[in-house]
């Protein structure tokens, strides 16, 4: 049997701290291999190359913030595509006729109006997040946490009052739902569009508050 | 050279390295070793994180390729990396030349 690598002992111990986009922490995880592999091909040490490294202690909050930041773009960006293709989207379902058949009551028309301005807001916010999230010195924390925060409400806001709506008004969406294919498989997408926002939103949150980084 | 004077310059060390052209992350360590002849002592660990950072900022792209037959991530400065890079030297410039005139001594001052 031959001795562990001190190389890849030292990268599956860095690998053990790190959270985040799983593409992305592979990829820099590789990447550290196979530098650290240059390393000890100059020095012909593997451990003088792992010293020189650092400590994962020293060196992983860097790979951390780097995770963090890239899940909080990650979210804004879901946040800029979602909330504008769910309004646009349902826009033009009801411009196209899958529609309620009679006027809708006052409090339904307050919500669909709460709804259209929640949508743009949270994306107009979101905007300014990725924008943020482009700055090297940003506060990856931060904007991680915010682009959550953010997403947390836009689901809560959007997904809440579509709720509502419906049942406030529910003989009328009932008979929209039996009349056409189309509005069910709207109401499945804006489902699995929330349900993604919330996921996304999630991570950033938890990846925002960790403790030890 | 102490690695926390060092840190917060360490964006434009990496910009100016990789100024010549792309490089790989443990090259780029190696030209920040020869350019500072040996006495740049950082955590070699800080580098790699680094540009990453640097990528999202806009300042380097970063691509896999097959570099000797092995899996190497190679980083060519952008646009933005060439302006950042001459907004750092500037702002070096007049930050070492404020620090340099009050530090220096008694005797320089009056050669």
């Amino acid at each position: 049997m031959t001795d562990p690598d001190p190389v890849d002992l030292h990268v599956a111990a860095l690998a053990r701290r790190l959270r985040g986009p799983a593409r992305l922490r592979r990829s820099m995880l590789a990447e550290t291999r196979a530098g650290l592999r240059d390393a000890a091909a100059a020095h012909r040490d593997a451990a003088a190359a792992v010293a020189e490294f650092g400590s994962v202690a020293e060196i992983a909050p860097a790979y951390q913030a780097e995770l963090t930041a890239a899940q909080g773009r990650r979210t804004a960006l879901l946040l800029v595509a979602l909330f504008p293709a769910l309004v646009l989207g349902w826009d033009l379902l009801w411009s196209s006729g899958v529609a309620w058949t009679g006027p809708a009551p006052a409090a339904v028309r307050l919500l669909a109006g709460v709804q259209d301005v929640a949508s743009w807001g949270i994306t107009a916010l979101a905007v300014v997040l990725l924008v943020l999230t482009l700055r090297s010195r940003a506060d990856e924390r931060r904007l991680a946490l915010a682009a959550g925060g953010l997403g947390a409400l836009g689901a809560v806001l959007c997904g809440g009052t579509a709720v509502a709506m419906n049942l406030a008004n529910l003989r009328q969406s009932t008979a929209m739902v039996a009349g056409s294919p189309l509005a069910l498989l709207a109401i499945v997408l804006s489902a699995l569009a929330l349900v993604l926002v919330l996921t996304s939103t999630a991570r950033a949150l938890r990846l925002a508050v960790r403790p030890d980084h | 050279m102490r690695p926390d004077a060092v840190r917060g310059h360490l964006d434009g060390l990496i910009l100016a390295v990789l100024e010549a052209g792309p490089r790989h992350g443990y090259a780029v360590i190696e030209g920040l070793q020869a350019r500072s002849g040996g006495a740049l002592d950082l955590p070699t660990g800080t580098v790699y994180p680094a540009l990453r950072r640097l990528e999202r900022a806009g300042w380097l792209s970063g691509t896999w390729s097959t570099v000797g037959g092995r899996e190497r991530r190679t980083y060519t400065l952008t646009r933005a990396g060439r302006h950042a890079l001459s907004v750092q030297r500037a702002e070096w410039g007049e930050f070492s030349r404020v620090v340099g005139g009050i530090l220096r001594g008694p005797e320089e001052q009056a050669t």
